[in-house]
């Protein structure tokens, strides 16, 4: 009870919420990738991608992949968690509203995790259908052979991915809410038990 | 309904209507037409180039193969080694073949690949009896992979050029070997 207390200014303010809605706002108004692989050596790419539940760049031999899709489904995510981030902060400001805690939104840790399972569903996707082993964090090898004027041509890229700071902070946006939404229940229960005394 | 299911039922209307109208939008962008807005527009560079045998030459007792690379693409390569042999007429395996230096191309160029043969005294030998045989110029070919790269990918492919090779100037010029 004491850390509740402490965590919420006297049961005053949700302070986990408060972090996190500033954490979601950040989250969502950065362009910055949750994820990034890129193959090749030298400074050179043969591929690239950068990738968040924001914004999605991928390019092949220099030049971009796009599906139209993608930047509608990018901009509604956007949206939505700019949504969960103010509705989280007028939910944390006005903890002592019994009403305040569906203000309080998941979707700061549903979204992380969420994004870690697309990209592991896509990832082993390219395995099975494009026999392309990618790895979701640290190095490897791809190799691949195709025909070219009818000859045969085989190459070997390096591959470097790795989950960028961008996806932590979103990662602790979300913790942090799920523990603004445990303590918000003792909030309204204690300003509600003062009220009544 | 109290304050708290309005709160929610508002939060979820709000998230839903959020996630929804700009996939709709989107949809109604593109004519409602599901498969342009799910398939990937994407136009790969133009690969292509036009290798012709320049010829052979000798250089301070050396013999070098010459190939000339036009670049007619989009993508430039950098050739950073070959490994290849030069064939005779009957198919004997004559020298091994190196590349005398990398080289780049780039879109539009045209550029000479230089192959160094490591000609030694097996090899001479074997043009020896070519000589004997009553031929004057002999066939060659220089068959192997070439190590390219290409956007930051090593990439291996087969490369061969055929040349005709005077074998009164190449016996002249005597084994050779080293760097």
């Amino acid at each position: 009870m004491k850390v509740t207390r402490l965590l919420t200014l006297n049961y005053r303010l949700n302070t986990p919420g408060l972090a996190s809605s500033i954490l979601l706002l950040y989250t969502a108004l950065s362009n910055s990738p949750w994820w990034r692989i890129a193959g090749g050596v030298g400074g050179e790419h043969t591929f690239s991608a950068e990738v968040s539940p924001f914004s999605i760049a991928v390019e092949v031999l220099g030049k971009p992949v796009t599906i139209p899709i993608l930047f509608y489904l990018n901009m509604a995510a956007r949206i939505n968690i700019l949504l969960a981030a103010v509705t989280t902060l007028v939910g944390s400001l006005l903890a002592d509203k019994q009403w305040s805690k569906p203000l309080i939104s998941l979707r700061g840790l549903v979204l992380p995790v969420l994004f870690l399972a697309g990209l592991s569903i896509t990832l082993n996707l390219a395995k099975t259908l494009a026999g392309v082993s990618l790895p979701l964090i640290g190095g490897s090898i791809i190799e691949f052979t195709t025909s070219y004027g009818g000859l045969r041509v085989s190459a070997e890229t390096p591959v470097e991915a790795t989950l960028t700071q961008e996806y932590w902070v979103a990662l602790a946006a979300g913790a942090s809410s799920a523990l603004a939404r445990a303590i918000h229940g003792r909030i309204a229960t204690k300003r509600r038990g003062a009220t009544t005394t | 309904m109290n304050k708290a299911s309005l709160a929610k039922a508002l939060t979820l209307l709000l998230s839903a209507s959020t996630l929804l109208l700009p996939v709709v939008y989107g949809l109604s962008v593109y004519g409602w037409n599901m498969w342009a807005v799910i398939t990937p527009i994407y136009s790969p560079p133009r690969i292509d180039f036009r290798l012709e045998p320049s010829g052979l030459k000798l250089e301070r007792g050396r013999l070098y193969a010459e190939l000339k690379i036009t670049n007619m693409g989009e993508v430039g390569v950098v050739f950073e080694g070959l490994s290849a042999e030069l064939y005779g007429p009957d198919g004997r395996a004559l020298a091994p073949t190196k590349l005398d230096r990398a080289v780049a191309s780039l879109p539009g160029s045209t550029e000479t690949l230089t192959m160094r043969l490591e000609v030694d005294e097996a090899a001479l030998n074997r043009l020896a009896s070519y000589a004997a045989e009553g031929m004057d110029r002999i066939k060659v070919e220089v068959r192997g992979e070439a190590r390219i790269r290409v956007f930051g990918s090593r990439v291996t492919a087969p490369l061969s050029a055929s040349y005709e090779l005077g074998l009164r100037d190449a016996l002249q010029q005597g084994p050779v070997s080293g760097p």
